[in-house]
This record gives structure tokens, sequence and C-alpha cells, in this order.
């Protein structure tokens, strides 16, 4: 078990020296300002895919609707740093707090649904949140929310997202994770096994969709301004095709599917029409060739080098 | 004698108007290894879920260590100390087999949320001591070395036993066991009898299981309650069960029936009804325990199976059960074996390829390959090749397309009209009562409606039950 918290410092310590190297290129200016904002937007987006993947991969449980729950995290940070200048870090744990509330009472009567319902009826939520706002005249209706102190930078993002990872990596490796597996792989045999299932389906829902909310957070405080556009169904399927290119199932899996997903969509930005066109063909190639993902249910902990690395690295090693 | 530890009394347990169980008692003393034995469709299994919260009793109560279990969901009841095993295996199949035990303490865990993602207090001393546990666990069962392999990819005998230890995981008080030894050999029933045996004493444990093995439930089990329609029928020691006329599980009773000459007669009826039991019955394979049968004024009751097939009894089983690793030639062979005449064999090979044409095209092909509807074909032919006077077919339509369905049930047609006579079993009513001359209706082991097939077709009775409204 010792190894276990060494495993933690050695992990910390390689995102640490990635943070400094990114940090240098951004404030010598070697990084153009498009790929700055860029790094922030994949940040996000890795906070966005970990906890999704945590509902949909881990717990098995088919949600469509994160890009509701990262509204909702946008816009009540939004208001209190904008209207009530409340300091930049509490108003992203009251968009963190909000949305997790809101996943726990979307939860309760969704999380009784199964397959393609709950994929449904969580497209549906997150729509009536995105129209709920359009409307609401005080945060800027359909015409959006202007004005937002750009508080948002690589600093934050990356070390939020930092503390997502360890979160969600904890989490999956405790016994609350795999109750979650459990439920994945048999709710009737999980349910015999002394677990209470709708608690933990509705505790994953609720974490992912508190991480969501903080990720909304960051994503607003990036830009001058937001509209509701900017949460639509389609982003939700998004963050979808992240988890599942990089593997339902898998911390690693999420942050490549994040990273690729956000540089292809970057990348290709003078070229929107081929965007689209990519995207879809990588997913078909996907599904021919490795069906599971990158990743699968694999850390990179799990393979060879780090495995050395790490010496008895990976989650089962005590 | 103390309080008995499971309780259960008066339960009865209806889905949708239909009886699962009624009336179901039982106890079971603290330190008991109890089996609970009965046909399939007894209700076994559901007296199982009832126990363990997966079901809610229509009537009655249950009662564990004292408390009523009424209203409690599954995870409660694994908490109060019941665990179980599954008929048909659930373990965690892309699991690790380690994770499928320790998922199992999860009831036991002592640290919160916060601690686990903080990584804060207890969560590596407990993690420690599940790891411990786990894997003694795992070497009690020999499953050690597979620690780390996916629960789906270890033999079948050994995901039977991780079932086994994932339950005793839960650090159950009672072990409630779905047929241990279901698709295991021998051998692998024999270790487990003495594995059952010593995990009751090591881990003083209570067991109900549920068995068709009876050797390992007369072997192991103190008491034994006997199941049958729903209701317990005769309760006590291996030796009073097999002394017990009661305790003999009736699968068909009473049961009068005649078939003329040149009839197709066909027997219909639900699931467990006890179609196949007579079919069986009649054609040797089980003996009945009272009654007569009489095949052309020849008294066969209880006559070997292969004399029965000299008489000119033919069966088709259900399933098919032809010889998968033999060609279709070869098997046709098997069909004749009983007779020595060269010529007439071969004069009925030919008649046979006659009413199955795709058989003669297909003669060298080995009928493990053929498709569902030539098997059956097959299987008919088969029995066909013994030249019967009495043709028993068991359910010739299961797993059928519609269209091959017709097909075979014309040919079965063809066969009477050449002059077989036939009994038919059937599920698919609708067809059989379409081409029998007289039908009768088998409903839990018991004869409870008879007649011409198209007045029994049109009745109101028959179409609610059997042929869809």
């Amino acid at each position: 078990m010792k190894s276990l918290r060494r495993n933690d410092l050695v992990m910390l310590g390689i995102g640490i020296v990635i943070f400094a190297v990114l940090q240098v290129l951004i404030t010598e200016r070697i990084m153009s300002s498009f790929w700055q904002l860029n790094v922030i937007i994949i940040g996000i987006n890795v906070i966005m895919a970990v906890s999704l993947n945590l509902i949909n991969g881990y717990t098995g449980q088919f949600s469509l609707g994160h890009a509701g729950f990262m509204a909702a995290g946008a816009y009540i940070s939004v208001v209190l740093t904008t209207f009530f200048h409340v300091p930049f870090a509490l108003a992203l744990i009251a968009g963190a707090a909000g949305a997790g509330f809101l996943g726990f009472l979307v939860g309760i009567p969704t999380l009784r649904l199964r397959g393609d319902y709950l994929a449904i009826a969580t497209i549906g939520m997150s729509e009536i949140i995105r129209i709920c706002i359009m409307n609401i005249d005080y945060v800027g209706g359909a015409a959006g929310f202007k004005g937002i102190p750009h508080n948002t930078t690589f600093a934050w993002v990356f070390f939020i997202m930092l503390f997502a990872l360890f979160f969600i990596k904890n989490f999956v490796n405790s016994d609350g994770g795999r109750a979650c597996l459990a439920i994945r792989e048999n709710e009737v045999a999980a349910e015999s096994m002394g677990v209470n299932t709708t608690k933990y389906k509705v505790m994953a829902f609720t974490i992912g969709a508190a991480f969501a909310g903080v990720a909304g957070g960051l994503f607003a405080h990036s830009f001058y301004l937001i509209s509701p556009n900017s949460f639509t169904f389609m982003q939700s399927f998004n963050y979808l095709i992240m988890v599942v290119l990089g593997g339902l199932g898998s911390i690693t899996g999420s942050i490549a599917g994040a990273f690729v997903v956000t540089f292809i969509s970057a990348a290709l930005a003078s070229w929107p029409e081929f965007r689209m066109i990519i995207y879809a063909l990588a997913l078909i190639l996907l599904m021919f060739y490795r069906p599971q993902g990158l990743f699968g249910y694999m850390e990179i902990t799990d393979y060879g080098p780090f495995r050395k690395i790490l010496k008895k690295g990976g989650r089962d090693d005590g | 004698m103390a309080e008995p530890l499971l309780k259960c009394e008066n339960v009865s347990e209806v889905f949708g108007g239909l009886k699962a169980v009624s009336d179901f008692n039982l106890y079971i003393n603290p330190g008991e290894l109890v089996g609970l034995i009965g046909p399939n469709g007894a209700g076994k299994t559901t007296a199982f879920n009832l126990f363990t919260g997966v079901y809610q009793p229509t009537t009655g109560t249950i009662t564990f260590a004292g408390e009523s279990l009424l209203g409690l969901k599954p995870y409660q009841i694994t908490q109060k100390g019941i665990a179980r095993t599954f008929q048909n295996i659930r373990l965690f199949a892309e699991l690790s087999v380690l994770d499928n035990v320790k998922i199992a303490f999860h009831s036991h865990v002592k640290y919160g949320l916060l601690e686990s993602v903080l990584r804060l207090g207890r969560y590596f001393g407990e993690e420690e001591r599940i790891e411990e546990e786990s894997k003694k666990l795992l070497k009690i069962f020999h499953l050690e070395e597979h620690a780390d392999e996916q629960a789906k990819n270890l033999p079948y005998g050994a995901q039977r036993r991780l079932e086994i230890a994932r339950a005793l995981a839960t650090k159950p008080k009672l072990l409630l066991l779905d047929e241990p030894a279901a698709g295991m050999n021998p051998q692998e029933t024999k270790e487990l009898m003495d594995m059952i045996e010593w995990i009751r004493k090591e881990f003083g444990l209570t067991i109900l299981l549920i068995e068709h093995d009876m050797a390992l439930v007369m072997g192991i089990c103190e008491r034994i309650y006997v199941l049958e329609y729903g209701s317990t029928i005769a309760e006590g020691t291996p030796d009073e069960i097999k002394q017990d006329p009661d305790g003999a599980i009736h699968a068909i009773k009473g049961i009068s029936l005649t078939v003329n000459q040149g009839e197709i007669v066909t027997l219909i009826g639900a699931n467990g009804a006890g179609k196949s039991t007579t079919l069986r019955t009649i054609s040797g394979l089980l003996k009945p325990k009272t009654g007569s049968i009489t095949f052309q004024g020849q008294d066969i009751a209880g006559t070997p199976a292969h004399k029965i097939v000299g008489l000119g009894i033919s069966q088709v089983p259900e399933g098919r059960r032809i010889f998968t690793e033999m060609t279709v030639m070869e098997n046709l062979d098997l069909g004749a074996f009983i007779r020595k005449d060269k010529d007439g064999i071969a004069a009925d090979k030919k008649r046979v390829f006659e009413l199955f044409p795709r058989l003669e095209e297909r003669q060298e092909q080995v009928a493990g390959t053929l498709s569902g509807g030539e098997q059956q074909m097959l299987a008919m032919g088969r029995a066909l090749m013994s030249r019967p006077k009495l043709l028993l077919l068991d359910e010739p339509s299961m797993g059928l397309a519609p269209l091959l369905i017709k097909e075979i049930f014309s040919i079965i047609e063809d066969i009477n009209k050449s002059g077989t006579t036939v009994l038919l079993v059937e599920q698919n009513a609708n067809m059989a009562l379409s081409i029998a001359n007289r039908a009768y209706v088998l409903e839990t082991g018991r004869i409870t409606l008879s007649g011409d097939a198209k007045k029994l077709a049109a009745s109101e009775d028959v179409r609610k039950a059997y042929l869809g409204g």
C-alpha cells in the first residue's frame, strides 16, 4: 500500500513538470494566443471527459446531458463573479455545488431508466436547462451573458484538472468505485453483494455533474461572452466522443480522448467542413478496429515502461 | 431447540394470476445444511428470490434471526447476513477475479467517500485488510492463481466456485446456493461437496441449497424439502425422503389417454406441464410409478426403452439429440440399428429421402453442421428408420422459423397418411391442433381437457390459455 502513495507522488511530480513546461511556453509567448486558448480548452475538456466517464464508463449509466450541467455551473459562477464580485474560487465552488445538486435532483428519477431511455431523458434534461437559461433575461437570455471577467488562467485549469483526475482516480479505486463497477457489470449481482445500487448511481451522477459545473465555470471565465448555444446537445455529444474514443472506463483514455478531439478541432479550425467528416471517419474506423476505445479498461500505469517507473504500479498492487 | 434462523410461513407469490409459490412453509435452524429439491418450474428459485428480496411475497411472512424481511431491498438483506449464488452465473464478467471478491466486502468497509478520494485515515488500512481477506478466500477456492484474470475467462467450474467465494465475502450467516453443481462433472461435484462441508464448519454457516444432483443432496443435506407446483409436499431427513411415497415428485398424475391406429393425437400445455414426461414414460425412458401403458394389447409399462423400439414405438426427442459428430447417413443407419432386413432398410432410407430431399443432398455431411431445421428433419428421419407403428414427436417446431415449421408439419401429415400413427407434443398449439385429429390439454401434470382437435381449437378456454386469445 505504501507504493500507492508513492505512485501518487510520482504522478503529481510528472504533472507539475508538464505544467512548468507549458507555463514557460505561455509566459515566454512561444505559444501563440490561439494555442494558449486551446491548451485551456483541452484542460477543461479533460475535466468534462473524465467526469462523464465516471457516469458512462465506470458506472455504465448512459448519460448524454453533460453539457447541461456545464451550463448550470457556468451561469451560476458568472452571475456570482460579474454581479456580486465573489472571488473566483468561491464562484467555481458554488457552480460545482449547484450543478452537483441539479445532478442529484435529476438523477433520482432518471436513473431508474436504463440504456437508451436514460440517454433520451438526460438529453431532455440538458435541453430544459439550456432553454430555461435562454429565457431568463437576468443572465442575458438568448443573446448571451456579456462582461465576464477574464479570470481563467492556465494555472487554474491545470490544477483543477489535476484535482479532478486524482479525485476520480481515487474514487474508482476505492470501495465506492468498486460498487459503481459492479453496477455496470451486473446490477442484480451488485445488489445481492450488498450494494445500494440507487445510491451509487446517484452518487456517480452527482460527482460527475459537479465536475462538469466546475468545468463550466472555467470555460465561461475564459471568454468575455457566453451564450446558451455553447451548451447544446451537440456539445454533450462531443464529450461522449472523447470518452468513447479514449475508452469507457479508462482515465488515461479520457485524457487522450479530450486531447485528440480538441487538437483535431483546433488544427482544422480553418476548414470547419472537413472537421466533421474527419471526426466521423475517425469514429467509424475506431468502431471497426478498436471498439473498446484507445485504452479500453487499461490505464497508462498498466503498461510496461510505466510499471517499471512506478515499480509495482497499477491498481491491484499492494 | 433454538429459534430458527430463517422462517418462512404461508408464503405465496403470484405473478399475473399464476401462483409460482403457494402456502410455502420452511424453517432452517442455525448451523443446518438443508436441501430444496423439486422438478423444473416447481418454484425453487422463486423461493430464493423471495428470501433475498428480489421479489416481495404476495402473502405470508419471512423472518431471519427473529426480524421480518418483508419490504427490505436485496442489499439490505445482504447486510443482515444472507448471501446467495445464482443458478445462471452472474459474475462481474469484465472485472478481475480479485475485484469480484473485493466488491462483496462492500457492507463491511469502514471508510467514507471523503477518506477514499483524499486517501486519508482508514483508507489504506482497510484496503489492505480487504485485499488480504479476499486473497484468503480465493485460496480456499483454489482461485489464487487466477486473481488477476477477468472473471469471464475462467473455466466454468471455477466461475461457480468464484460465485461462492464472492458470496462468502459478504460474511453471511445464511448461504443460499442455487444449483452449485449445475454443469459440473462428477469429480468436480465430489470436490464441491467436500468444499461445502468444509466452509460450513470453517465459517460457522447455515446453508440452504437447491440442487438437481440427488447424490449431492442426499450425501450432504441434513434435511430436505421437496417442492412441487409451488408448495412443499414433503420434508425430512434424506432417508425419510427416500422412503416417503409423497417425497417422490409426480411430474404427471393419473394421466389417461388413448391413441387409435392411424390418428394424429396432440398433447398441448405450458412449460413444465408434464408433456415430455408423458412421452418419455411411453417410450420407456421413464418408468411409471402406477398405472398401465398398453400398446397393441400388450402391457409395456416398465419395459426398457430399447425393447419398446423393437415393438414399434419410436421417439423424436425434444432438442433433436442427433449424433452431431456423425454424418447424416450414419445417423440414419443407427436409426435402423435393431433391424436386420437389408432390403427393407434400403427401401426405408429411400422413403426418408423422398420425405426430406435435403437430407439426400447432404448425406455425407456431418450432422452437427446442419441447420436447425435440417437437424429436426434428420431426427425424424432417424426415428422413421426403425419403421415405427407409433411415432412420438417432442416439440418438432422448437427454434425453427415459421416457414420451416409449416414444412415440418406438412411432412408430419405425410408420414401419418402413409400409415404411421403420431403422438405429438407441441408448444405451438395452433399448428398442432391444425393437423391433429384429437388433442389433450395437460396442466400441472393432469389432463384438464380433451377431445376433437378442431373443437378444442375453437374453445374459449384453450384459445385464452394456449393460442394467445
